[in-house]
């Protein structure tokens, strides 16, 4: 049995995904008062979607072996949350323990004003790297569509002792929870994978039903913090791997070309959509967004250092300057990026950020 | 938390003489957290430690002033003590050595500081840039080391006249009770710095008095910036520090960190940096530009003595002060523990190695181990590159062919203008041919 750490304290902030309707909690399932729908309660664990929920999500990721949860959770309740993320943890890819601790992985919080008194709503919350740490802070809503994802960040909030978190599964597209009620929504390397759900869909008008969805749960003046790679990057163009798709190029094509070569490629279609700044800035604007502030998040946005104003080229020219060091550029490639930071006319610069971060308000 | 910063910095502008003739709508601000916070460190120390923002207006090129985000701990007596103490340094020096401090606000809980931007790389980074970055060269080396000491130099000489007591004091019980700390923290030492090494260390040290005078508070060279300016010295007892710190031992903290410096041991890769930094102040010939900056550098703090074994011993008792702040330091961490014991304990053996052989006037070459720059690392890449091949190199085996790179790096450089030209259809040639060559491939 897992622990019960999905209190439901903010009852009347959850909403059913469907009708809207208001919630009535029991011990094995919430009911919406208006549909009459019944959402099944796993291991304490709220599943409030209606779709399956069995996706692999970051944990099963990274298991690469994705099968039953409950092993795994079991081994998470037993060996405690670190130790468990350790076993599973592949050689060579970066350290997700140490990530997943890691006070900048917060680093925005002041950018985008977390406060004492915010409710944050996490979309894409993984193994809670971001939801435990605000939740220190102040009250959390972790969302995941993974149910073993959702289960782990409730058995490490419970670990930690983390009183002001819930964890429930629900999908980005039909967020259970009633309009404008979260002071902050945050979308961290989610926004690309949300078209994979809906694949006979244009990825971008799923992109934009999910932006919508934020901006609905958002309270007027709340702000949205997307995160987010930048579809141009510099080291595409040299060869390197677009990291969703992990094929060369791809993000660089025009969609039809890079649809067609995914399919013939991977055999899937090319559904992880990311954008220019550009375009990132005409989404944001078409989901309802006012005052879109993009960042460079330095070197990227699970651990961002730096946050660098990216409409501001002086600025961008100014940390290159100031702050790159060459040491942490390792590989040929590498420098080759470091080069281009460096000298590069600060109107190019955007192709050399890996990462944008956007702080969008709701008006 | 920012916005309450920021309307601060708005309605005291004014006061604070900066972005005058008015700063036109609202500032943007950039953000630098320190990627090390998850350990525990000094957090008021430098400005890069903690949560530091940098504020720029629409329209310019670098930060009006700089924000940090500071614990609850330092109170405003320490600041208000530290900022009159820069301010006197800056008078005194007749320039802006240390950045002004604006004023101090409690915003949520935390203070935070509000202070002048001081632009340039700080000294890690110009160091790295000679060693490891693309205009690396072993002339760009020894230049940037020969600035970098001379302007650490002349601040130092600066604050010699910034006295904090009347009388000078020796520094030689608190040399031996470093060692005696380091010896109970690395227990394996005691073969190394036996009785002998440590009396001889007294001797030499009883023959200098020193001044107690302000000095710099952080010794990390990340925290030191070109043109001689430093970074605030907000600290919580700036006068106790500085008393534990007399004359030149505050500089040559500064001189060790620099020599232990990662770039520095790039640049010598195969010596020990106490081998370097003994031939530095070795007598001998003053042809190397490494040797003449460092003893320009010990003439500007006082320690310009012909004895080496003094300036030998000083750098012993350092050696030891560092040795133990950083054990002690991550004692909770007992694998950091370990690997900073054998480190410091192997720089022991070095110390001791080159003070014996000094102490018996045993030949240059036998005391000190010369260092040799590591001629194919700064040279290696660029020195004698003909023409730019920016995009041409290999990568790795399966790069592509070198004609569907250029394509690829033509769009890179003119994907705009072909936009705006309206020659997608040849972009899309282009990505055709790519596709139809890496189908074929595959």
């Amino acid at each position: 049995m897992i622990p019960t750490v999905t209190k439901g304290r903010w009852l009347d902030v959850y909403a059913c995904p469907e009708c809207r309707g208001g919630l009535t909690r029991h011990a094995d399932r919430w009911t919406c008062t208006a549909c009459r729908f019944g959402y099944p309660v796993r291991d304490g664990v709220p599943v409030l979607a209606r779709r399956a929920t069995e996706a692999p999500g970051f944990v099963g990721t990274m298991k690469r072996s994705y099968g039953d949860p409950k092993p795994f959770l079991e081994m998470v309740r037993q060996r405690g949350w670190q130790s468990a993320l350790r076993t599973i943890q592949i050689a060579g890819e970066p350290d997700r323990v140490a990530e997943a601790v890691a006070p900048n992985r917060v680093s925005w919080r002041h950018v985008v004003g977390v406060t004492g008194a915010s409710l944050v709503v996490d979309i894409g919350a993984g193994t809670g790297g971001v939801a435990c740490q605000l939740a220190a802070t102040c009250d959390v809503i972790a969302i995941d569509r993974s149910y073993v994802d959702a289960a782990f960040v409730a058995i490490r909030s419970a670990q930690s002792g983390l009183e002001s978190l819930d964890s429930i599964v629900a999908e980005a597209c039909q967020l259970p929870l009633a309009n404008g009620v979260a002071d902050v929504v945050t979308l961290i390397g989610v926004l690309e994978w949300v078209p994979v759900d809906f694949p006979d869909s244009n990825p971008r008008e799923s992109q934009l039903a999910a932006l919508r969805e934020a901006k609905r749960v958002l309270k007027p003046y709340g702000r949205l913090y997307l995160a987010i790679e930048n579809r141009h990057y510099f080291a595409y163009y040299l060869g390197f791997p677009e990291p969703h798709a992990r094929l060369r190029y791809i993000s660089l094509m025009d969609r039809e070309a890079s649809d067609r070569y995914s399919r013939e490629t991977r055999g899937t279609p090319f559904l992880e959509w990311t954008y220019t700044l550009q375009e990132y800035l005409a989404l944001l604007n078409e989901a309802g967004f006012a005052q879109v502030e993009p960042y460079w998040l330095y070197p990227n946005y699970r651990l961002p250092n730096a946050l660098v104003p990216a409409d501001h080229p002086a600025a961008a020219r100014w940390f290159t300057e100031e702050f790159l060091d060459p040491r942490q550029y390792g590989s040929r490639m590498q420098r080759d990026l470091y080069t281009y930071l460096r000298f590069a006319p600060p109107a190019h610069m955007t192709h050399a950020v890996r990462d944008f971060g956007f702080v969008a308000c709701s008006t | 938390m920012l916005d309450v910063i920021q309307n601060h910095i708005l309605e005291n502008r004014a006061a604070w003489n900066i972005g005058l003739p008015g700063i036109k709508g609202r500032l943007r601000p950039m953000l630098r957290a320190n990627p090390e916070l998850d350990r525990p460190v000094r957090e008021l120390a430098s400005g890069q430690v903690g949560t530091v923002i940098f504020w720029f207006a629409p329209d310019s090129n670098c930060p009006l002033l700089v924000s940090k985000i500071m614990g609850s701990t330092i109170t405003p007596k320490a600041i208000a003590e530290c900022a009159e103490l820069q301010q006197t340094a800056n008078r005194r020096l007749r320039q802006h050595i240390f950045p002004q401090i604006y004023g101090t606000k409690e915003i949520g809980g935390v203070r935070v500081i509000f202070f002048e931007a001081i632009e340039g790389p700080n000294f890690e980074i110009q160091l790295a840039r000679a060693v490891s970055g693309p205009e690396r060269s072993i002339r760009s080396f020894h230049r940037v080391v020969t600035q970098q000491l001379r302007d650490l130099g002349g601040v130092l000489r600066g604050l010699r006249g910034i006295s904090l007591a009347v009388e000078r004091v020796t520094w030689t019980r608190s040399a031996t009770n470093h060692a005696q700390r380091f010896i109970a923290l690395c227990p394996e030492a005691r073969s190394v710095v036996d009785d002998g090494c440590l009396s001889s260390m007294a001797r030499s040290l009883d023959t200098q008095t020193l001044e107690v005078h302000f000095t710099l508070t952080e010794d990390h060279i990340a925290n030191y910036l070109p043109g001689g300016r430093a970074v605030d010295q907000v600290v919580s007892d700036i006068r106790e520090l500085c008393t534990d710190w007399p004359g030149p031992v505050g500089a040559l903290r500064i001189l060790l960190a620099y020599f232990r410096a990662s770039a520095m041991r790039e640049a010598f890769l195969d010596y020990s940096w106490l081998d370097t930094l003994a031939y530095c102040i070795d007598k001998g010939p003053n042809s190397d530009p490494l040797r003449m900056a460092v003893r320009a550098f010990l003439e500007d703090v006082g320690l310009g003595t012909d004895e080496r074994e003094t300036v030998w011993a000083f750098v012993m008792g350092v050696y030891f002060m560092r040795a133990c702040q950083e054990i002690e330091f991550h004692a909770d961490s007992p694998s950091v523990t370990e690997r900073l014991r054998r480190e410091f304990l192997e720089g022991a053996v070095t110390l001791e190695r080159i003070r014996s052989a000094w102490q018996r006037r045993a030949p240059a070459r036998q005391a000190v181990i010369a260092p040799k720059l590591n001629h194919h690392h700064l040279d290696g890449e660029f020195a004698n590159r003909m023409e730019t091949t920016f995009y041409a190199e290999r990568y790795e085996e399966t790069a592509l062919p070198r004609w569907v790179r250029h394509a690829v790096a033509l769009h890179a450089r003119f994907a705009q203008l072909m936009r705006r030209a309206g020659i997608l259809g040849a972009v899309r040639s282009v990505y055709g041919a790519i596709l139809d060559f890496i189908d074929r491939r595959t």
